[in-house]
C-alpha cells in the first residue's frame, strides 16, 4: 500500500479513507514540518501548526483538483497557517513577549541552539532548516522554494554566519 | 589574519554546507592551512554543523511519534458526513477502468476513420467506373 501513488491515495482520502490519508500524513508530515519550523522557529508551535495542517488537508482534500500535486498544495496550507498563526500572535502581542523570554541564555545547548535558529530571520532560517531536512541538498530546496541554487547558496551562507554571530554572543554572555 | 580573511570566510561556510565549487576548495584548505583565525573559524562552524544534525536528527526522532499522533487524531475525526470506506482499491479500479475506457475510444474512433475512409474511396471509384 505504500507504493501507491499521491492521486490514488489522494482520490481514496477523498472518499474518506482514513487509512489512505494516514499514508499521506506518513509521506508529507517530515516536509509539512521542516516548513512550519523554518517559518516559525519553534519547535512546539511547528509540531501544532503541522498537525493541524495534515488535519485541515483531511477535511479540505475533496476540494483538491490536481491530485497528483498533494505534495504542493499541503505545503501551501501548511505556510499559510503559519502566516494566521504569526498574525495571530503577533496581535495579540505574545510572540515578542516570548521570543525575549526565551532569548536568555540557557545552559543547555541544545536550547542554545534552538533559541538561535528561532532568532534567526525566518527569510534565512526556512532555508537553513529544509536544508537539513533535506539530507543538504540545496538543489532540492531551490525547486522546493522556487528561487535559485545560488540564491539557496548564498541564504544558507548567510545562516551559518548569522547562526554563528548568535552562538558565539551566547556563549560569551555566559 | 590578512585581506582576504573576509572572502575566505564565506567561502568556509560554503565548503562546509557543501556547495563551494571545487576548483576553490584548495584555495581555501591552503588558506586555513596558514591562518589561524580561519582555521578556528572552520573549526567552529564545523562544530555548529555537527550540533546542527544532531538537532535535527533528534527531530527526525520524534517524527514516527508526531505522526502517529496526526494518524490517531484523524481516526476520531468525523469525515465528510457520510460512511466511511475503504476506496483505495476501487480508486484504483476506476483509475485502471478510466484508463482502458480511454484506451477503448481511441480504438474506436480510429476503426471508424478507416471504415469511412474506405468506404469513400471505394464510392469514388465505382462513381469512376459508371463514368466510364
Amino acid at each position: 500500500m505504500n507504493d501507491f501513488s499521491d492521486d490514488i491515495l489522494v482520490a481514496a482520502g477523498q472518499r474518506g479513507d482514513r487509512g489512505a490519508y494516514a499514508l499521506l500524513v506518513k509521506r508529507y508530515y517530515r516536509e509539512v514540518f521542516a516548513v512550519c519550523l523554518g517559518i516559525l522557529g519553534d519547535v512546539d508551535d511547528a509540531e501544532d501548526i503541522a498537525q493541524d495542517t495534515m488535519l485541515k488537508g483531511f477535511l479540505k482534500i475533496r476540494k483538491l483538483r490536481r491530485s497528483e500535486r498533494f505534495g504542493e498544495w499541503i505545503l501551501r496550507i501548511a505556510r499559510n497557517l503559519c502566516i494566521d498563526f504569526l498574525r495571530r500572535k503577533r496581535h495579540l502581542r505574545l510572540f515578542l513577549a516570548k521570543q525575549a523570554a526565551e532569548a536568555r541564555p540557557t545552559t543547555n545547548r541544545n536550547h542554545d541552539l534552538e533559541a538561535a535558529i528561532r532568532r534567526l530571520p525566518a527569510e534565512y532560517r526556512l532555508p537553513l532548516v529544509m536544508y537539513y531536512f533535506d539530507n543538504k541538498s540545496a538543489k532540492s530546496i531551490a525547486e522546493k522554494l522556487n528561487i535559485s541554487h545560488s540564491g539557496v547558496c548564498q541564504k544558507i551562507r548567510a545562516a551559518r554566519k548569522q547562526l554563528h554571530k548568535l552562538l558565539t554572543k551566547e556563549v560569551r554572555n555566559e | 589574519m590578512n585581506s582576504d580573511c573576509g572572502e575566505i570566510k564565506d567561502k568556509v561556510a560554503d565548503l562546509i554546507s557543501g556547495v563551494l565549487a571545487e576548483a576553490e576548495i584548495k584555495t581555501v584548505q591552503d588558506h586555513v592551512s596558514q591562518c589561524s583565525s580561519c582555521a578556528e573559524y572552520m573549526r567552529a562552524l564545523q562544530a555548529e554543523d555537527e550540533l546542527l544534525a544532531g538537532l535535527f536528527a533528534g527531530f527526525d526522532a520524534n517524527m514516527r511519534g508526531w505522526q502517529d499522533d496526526v494518524i490517531s487524531t484523524l481516526s476520531e475525526t468525523g469525515t465528510f458526513g457520510r460512511r466511511e470506506t475503504v476506496s483505495v482499491g476501487r480508486a484504483l479500479v476506476r483509475n485502471l477502468v478510466a484508463r482502458h475506457a480511454a484506451a477503448a475510444a481511441v480504438m474506436i474512433v480510429v476503426t471508424l476513420y478507416f471504415i469511412i475512409t474506405i468506404t469513400w474511396i471505394w464510392q469514388i471509384n465505382e462513381c469512376i467506373r459508371h463514368c466510364l
